[in-house]
């Protein structure tokens, strides 16, 4: 970074301009206008983000409106999921039943990084968690969505933002979906004889509407344990217990008494197939599942297999890579945003 | 992008680069390419109903200057390598089910019947689902899935005549989107072709980076040939589930629908039906000139009965109904359908009925769904009628959150109302909103005026639409049709559609003059 | 292009013309030929065209006329009730009128001109074959093909009508072709002449069974269509030996496995979709049902002339029924010689259901011995 746009943010940010002894800058924006005006500097100097630069979107952190009626919230993209979801929880609202690692992110980062902002729907379907995006493009033009449940006026381009590691663009706001918050709970526990057993039941009784908040599969010597966290409506929890149980008992399964569970510390999560998932307890392995969709679950705790789903990636890891990084060089050809490198 | 019809009796000349390309064409696909004047004419156009006037006078959109039917991706490939060396335009083309002209060759080229990739896959019953090629048409996927024990849950009113490859480009939904998602929601990845000639294939999750699939999911042909999908499949249902409520108001109606998904209950149908509103022609007479007498003519003699028989048919489906229609005119009709696991399904059937009685509905027992399902892809059949009967009629479905759909449903219907007789369902409800469908029956004093009325009433009812806050489409796309609107709705982030366009199709050859682009 | 033909289809047409294609995917030649213009839709937009004036027809044009096989399955799906092969075989008149037919069409004209049916051989001394003796309870019209190319239908239809009870003689006056050839062809003006000639000579009997569902249906439906009330009261052979299945001795099924195709004129034509299932069930003991029947069930790509102006894409038809009612590879039984000639022709095997129900009546007889 030249030195003149070293002071033009220094001039622009005041005391959100922090440099470290190891020369790490960290720039800490309050709004989306301050946001882009230091993207504009980076523009109007020519030049990328060099790496020791870190843009904070932390103090953009509001929770605007919560709408009742359509269920909706929106935040800032500093936002702390666990924050947030204290606040609509007291509005009878939720996110959804979010891992502990996804509630121990900003909303920035669930979104843009590895979870793509990605929660399951009852049904086993993973859904994009915000309705809108407003996110500020290279050129430090905004780009805005629309709330809408569905549209089908040309591509989703949120899909670029999410899981886009900011290299389209930055998202500063989103207009989030939020369920009724789940009045119910209840924890039920089978054993089966064989991890397939236990995959098909748990499969099953998610493609048939199931919800649940976690998991936990414990294999042993001749069985497996199975034990559901199930949310929702009373009226709901209860059609959802009876639909796990009938589909364990189809396979010859047997209820067991639930063991109470431990607080879960937060370990690093995984996205991992049922495949992979099914080899793991074949190997004996234990899981603790969350976000149980029909494509993939997260796996909290263990240390290979899958993708993991802490930190950041870059453009080099991406599936559809070349297409994907094509696109980045042409939303962001100055590589403010470090493009597709 | 006004669009300007040539004569039926008289096609345009072939361009010079299309007659260049074809030679290389036909040796690619082994001479499944046509220059006939039949075929032109036959892609010159899809459903959007403004080409119908045209036809009606014997007129067609501008044809694609020739046709080719590639059989496998490899001569998609091909195609597209061609086209980029002679810079001619490709339409990518389906079943010509669009409703926006999205296939119309606006600037000549070719158009590209994917039919012949119609392979289906075998289900795989451990991940659900199943890989499927562009072309098939949807009935026969899903007859094949049936066949198999499984359903892809997706049942546009145009499933009998429309592919795959047009759901995806054009983000279709079908009447049972509340369960099953739409088109987007059931893609677990698909293979296209882009501009570039590369072929991409979209993984199945675990993955990282963005999801390309849904960046080209609603390209309408403009990014990507889609050649295949991998799809998520369910077991056939075992059971259903009916039930119809009547609501005082609309207001009643919607409310009591945005509760059944608040609550978390997933009925695969719910449609709720405006109440008939025969009061257009009562207001017209008080307020004057606002509706033409021509168009007054048309509402009375043909219009009424029409929507009567319509409505009947749809409703309640008995003789005795019609007699107590003024009834029914001012209530409106839910129609719930559940479907899945006989278990689940009846439970919450159950729960949605208790809960549309505590919002103010009545019940009026099975059959009213039940009609509604037997007549599900009924309404189509209408167009023929109307058309030949010297009127137009057209449909626009557009999408809110809950807290905007009143809104929107009562602006557009004060926009419409002076143009059009106009009817609204509310249906593809989700958690946060649903879709609006307004049909719309209008005529005019003569072809010309018709046309005239055909684009004020588009300009009028879609800006009525998003300025209340609804999206352009919730379903049929752009095309065409929608493009003034959809540039006002992305604003500055229509930069990110062009970039994705530079990248997948450098040298515009896919379906220019689409999608703004 | 004009006359009270024509006038009698305009609304047929028109609807299509602007009707958003809903039968789209159950044409068996627009499956066959994956191309718009050969749809229902393509095929009437075209005669909406030309009869209205709105275009002149062009060979093209009459070559998209030609893509049906009339098979009647868009009818099943069309809310207006269309009856799009009538409609289109009418508009082909202009075609035959202006030498823009397929060379097929034209070529069946000119042999039906001169030997009064398609296949250019006299009847007579077929017929005069298989006459009976001495007079008998049900005159048999077997229609031309049976006589010309499938002996052995009708050999199995005299002696299975024989063993339930229902003695056949073949009529003196089959000699004569019903005149469907021409009718496909489009030449609706000679069509109905030979029509007419056919229902005079027909005239002696009160009834006649009839073994072709072709010629049954273009007896029973097609030639009131065009003014002739024939005063004859035609049955299907299948009418008359379902009513008798219960006079054959009792006896198994016979231990096979068969997929059973509905010929599109003698279901969706004449709605008889359970007299030939009751032969078929009494005579073989596993039959598959195929995934679309009765009025769904798909087409052999044998009607309209279809084999003459668009030979490729009629085996094309014949394969994709077969493959879709016999998936596992079973013998596809069928009523129509026409419909078991397809079959054939795509490489698949095929039994017509006389044929079939003799073998069982033959295996009793040996049984017996
Ligand atoms: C009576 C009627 C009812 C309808 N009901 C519904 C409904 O309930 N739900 C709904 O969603 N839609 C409905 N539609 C609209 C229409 O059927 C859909 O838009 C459908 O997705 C179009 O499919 P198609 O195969 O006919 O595509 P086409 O009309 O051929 O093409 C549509 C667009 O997709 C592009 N395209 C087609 N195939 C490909 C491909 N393989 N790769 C890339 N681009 C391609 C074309 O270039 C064009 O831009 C209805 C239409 C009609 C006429
Ligand atoms: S036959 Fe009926 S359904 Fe088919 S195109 Fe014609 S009007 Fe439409
Ligand atoms: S009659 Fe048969 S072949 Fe002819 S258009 Fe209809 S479905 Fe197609």
């Amino acid at each position: 970074m030249t030195d003149d746009l070293r002071d033009a943010l220094q001039r622009l940010l005041v005391a959100r301009f922090a440099a470290e002894a190891d020369g790490t800058i960290t720039l800490s924006p309050s709004h989306e206008r301050e946001l882009k005006a230091v993207l504009d500097l980076f523009r109007e100097h020519r030049q990328p983000l060099p790496p020791n630069v870190r843009i904070s979107r932390a103090r953009m952190d509001g929770i605007g409106t919560i709408d009742p009626v359509a269920g909706t919230v929106e935040a800032g993209a500093g936002v702390p999921l666990a924050r947030l979801e204290q606040e609509l929880r007291q509005r009878d609202l939720s996110l959804g039943p979010l891992s502990p690692g996804m509630l121990a992110l900003d909303l920035a980062s669930f979104l843009e990084g590895p979870y793509a902002g990605l929660r399951v729907v009852p049904g086993g379907r993973l859904e994009a968690l915000p309705l809108a995006l407003t996110a500020l493009m290279s050129d430090g033009l905004r780009f805005i969505s629309r709330p809408s449940p569905r549209s089908a006026a040309g591509p989703d381009l949120d899909a670029l933002f999410l899981g886009g590691e900011g290299r389209f663009g930055w998202i500063t706001s989103a207009t989030l979906r939020c369920f009724q918050r789940p009045r119910a709970e209840r924890t039920a526990a089978y054993a089966l004889s064989a991890p397939d057993a236990a995959l098909s039941s748990l499969r099953t009784a998610v493609a048939r509407g199931c919800w649940f908040r976690r998991v936990l599969l414990q294999p042993e010597r001749d069985r497996v344990l199975l034990q559901a966290e199930v949310i929702g409506p009373p009226e709901g929890v209860e059609r959802d217990l009876s639909s796990l149980a009938h589909e364990v008992f189809a396979r010859g399964g047997r209820s067991q008494t639930p063991v109470p569970p431990a607080a879960a510390p937060a370990l690093p999560e995984r996205e991992v197939s049922w495949d992979e998932l099914g080899r793991g307890l074949d190997e004996g392995r234990a899981a603790t599942l969350y976000r149980i969709a029909l494509d993939t679950v997260v796996v909290s705790g263990w240390t290979d297999g899958g993708l993991p789903l802490g930190g950041r990636g870059t453009p080099s890891d991406w599936a559809n890579r070349d297409v994907l990084q094509a696109i980045a060089r042409e939303a962001d050809p100055l590589s403010v945003f470090g493009g597709a490198q | 992008m006004s669009v300007v019809p040539v004569s039926a009796a008289r096609l345009p000349p072939i361009s010079g680069a299309a007659h260049a390309a074809a030679a290389e064409l036909g040796r690619a696909l082994k001479g499944r390419i046509s220059l006939d004047e039949q075929d032109r004419l036959a892609y010159s156009r899809d459903m959007w109903p403004k080409a119908l006037l045209w036809v009606r006078e014997g007129r067609i959109p501008p044809p694609p200057d020739a046709v080719v039917w590639p059989r496998d991706e490899a001569e998609v490939v091909e195609i597209v390598r061609i086209a980029r060396a002679h810079r001619i335009p490709l339409i990518p083309f389906g079943a010509g089910s669009g409703v926006c002209g999205g296939v119309l060759a606006v600037q000549g080229g070719i158009a590209v019947d994917l039919k012949r990739l119609e392979r289906v896959g075998r289900v795989d019953p451990e991940s659900l689902t199943v890989e499927a090629q562009a072309g098939v048409l949807g009935e026969v996927l899903e007859r094949n899935l049936n066949a198999q024990g499984y359903t892809l849950g997706h049942f546009p009113s145009s499933i009998y005549m429309s592919t795959l490859g047009g759901w995806l480009a054009a983000r279709s939904a079908g009447q049972l989107s509340s369960l099953y998602g739409k088109i987007e929601d059931m893609t677990v990845g698909v293979r296209a072709v882009l501009g570039t000639g590369e072929v991409v294939a979209t993984p199945q999750r675990p993955r990282r980076g963005p999801d390309l699939a849904q960046l080209l999911i609603g390209s309408e042909g403009t990014l990507c040939l889609f050649t295949a999908a991998t799809l998520r499949v369910h077991p056939y249902p075992e059971e259903r589930a009916f039930r119809g409520l009547r609501f005082r108001t609309v207001a009643e109606g919607v409310e009591a629908m945005r509760r059944l998904f608040r609550a978390g209950l997933r009925p695969a149908v719910a449609r709720l039906y405006d109440p008939f509103d025969t009061a257009l022609v009562a207001r017209s007479r008080h307020k004057g000139p606002a509706t033409p007498p021509s168009l007054r003519g048309v509402v009375r003699a043909d219009v009424l009965p029409a929507l009567t028989r319509q409505l009947s048919a749809r409703t309640l489906g008995r003789p005795g109904w019609i007699n107590r229609a003024a009834d029914l005119f001012r209530s409106c009709l839910l129609v719930l359908m559940f479907e899945g696991e006989a278990r689940r399904t009846a439970r919450e059937e159950e729960h949605a009925r208790a809960l549309c009685l505590r919002t103010g509905g009545e019940d009026l027992g099975e059959e009213p769904a039940r009609n509604w399902y037997r007549e599900r892809y009924a309404v189509s059949y209408k167009m023929s009628k109307v058309v030949d009967n010297g009127a137009f009629a057209d449909t626009m479905e557009v999408a809110a959150t809950w807290d905007k759909v009143l809104d929107v449903y009562e602006r557009v219907r004060a926009a419409v109302a002076p143009v059009a007789f106009v009817v609204c369902h509310f249906s593809h409800a989700y958690q946060e909103g649903c879709s609006l469908y307004f049909s719309f029956v209008a005529s005019g004093s003569d072809d010309v005026d018709q046309e005239r009325r055909y684009d004020q009433l588009w300009r009028t009812a879609l800006s009525a639409a998003v300025s209340a806050g609804a999206t352009v489409s919730h379903h049929h796309g752009v095309g065409l049709l929608k493009q003034t609107q959809l540039r006002e709705e992305l604003g500055e982030g229509r930069r990110m559609l062009e970039a994705l366009k530079r990248a997948c199709d450098p040298d515009g050859i896919l379906n220019p003059g689409k999608l703004t682009l | 292009m004009s006359g009270s033909r024509i006038e009698q289809h305009r609304q047929a047409y028109a609807y299509c013309a602007y009707c958003p294609k809903i039968c789209r995917f159950a044409c068996p030649v627009s499956d066959a030929v994956p191309s718009e213009t050969v749809s229902t839709w393509g095929k009437m937009t075209e005669a909406h065209l030309v009869t209205t004036q709105k275009r002149s027809l062009e060979p093209g044009g009459a070559k998209a006329l030609y893509a049906c096989t009339g098979c009647m399955r868009c009818r099943t799906y069309c809310r207006h009730e269309n009856e799009v092969g009538f409609a289109l075989f009418t508009a082909r008149q202009e075609a035959i009128d202006r030498e823009l037919a397929p060379q097929g069409a034209r070529s069946t004209v000119r042999t039906f001109s001169q030997f009064g049916n398609p296949f250019g051989v006299d009847l007579s001394p077929l017929v005069a074959r298989y006459r009976a003796d001495t007079p008998v309870r049900f005159q048999l019209f077997p229609g031309c093909t049976t006589l010309a190319k499938r002996g052995e239908v009708l050999e199995a239809a005299l002696a299975v009508g024989e063993a339930l009870g229902a003695p056949f003689g073949v009529a003196k006056s089959s000699n004569r072709c019903c005149g469907y050839p021409l009718y496909a062809a489009g030449d609706l003006r000679e069509f109905e002449r030979h029509a007419r000639a056919t229902a005079e000579a027909l005239k002696p009997y009160p009834e006649l069974v009839v073994l072709d569902p072709g010629c049954a249906y273009t007896l029973r439906v097609v030639y009131p269509r065009v003014g002739v009330a024939l005063q004859t009261d035609v049955r299907t052979i299948y009418e008359v030996l379902a009513e008798r299945v219960d006079h054959a001795p009792s006896r198994p099924p016979m231990e096979e496995t068969v997929a059973y195709h509905d010929a599109c004129h003698l279901g969706r034509g004449l709605g008889q979709y359970e007299e030939p299932r009751r032969l078929l069930r009494a005579a073989v003991k596993h039959v598959r049902e195929a995934q679309e029947h009765h009025g769904e069930a798909g087409c052999s790509g044998g009607g309209g002339l279809l084999p003459r102006t668009m030979a490729e894409a009629s085996v094309t038809i014949a394969r994709r029924q077969a493959e879709r009612a016999a998936p596992d590879g079973e013998t596809v039984v069928t009523a129509c010689p026409t419909s078991r000639r397809m079959f054939e022709r795509a490489g698949r095997r095929s039994e017509d259901l006389l044929t079939l129900v003799r073998r069982w009546i033959n295996a009793k007889d040996e049984r017996r011995r």
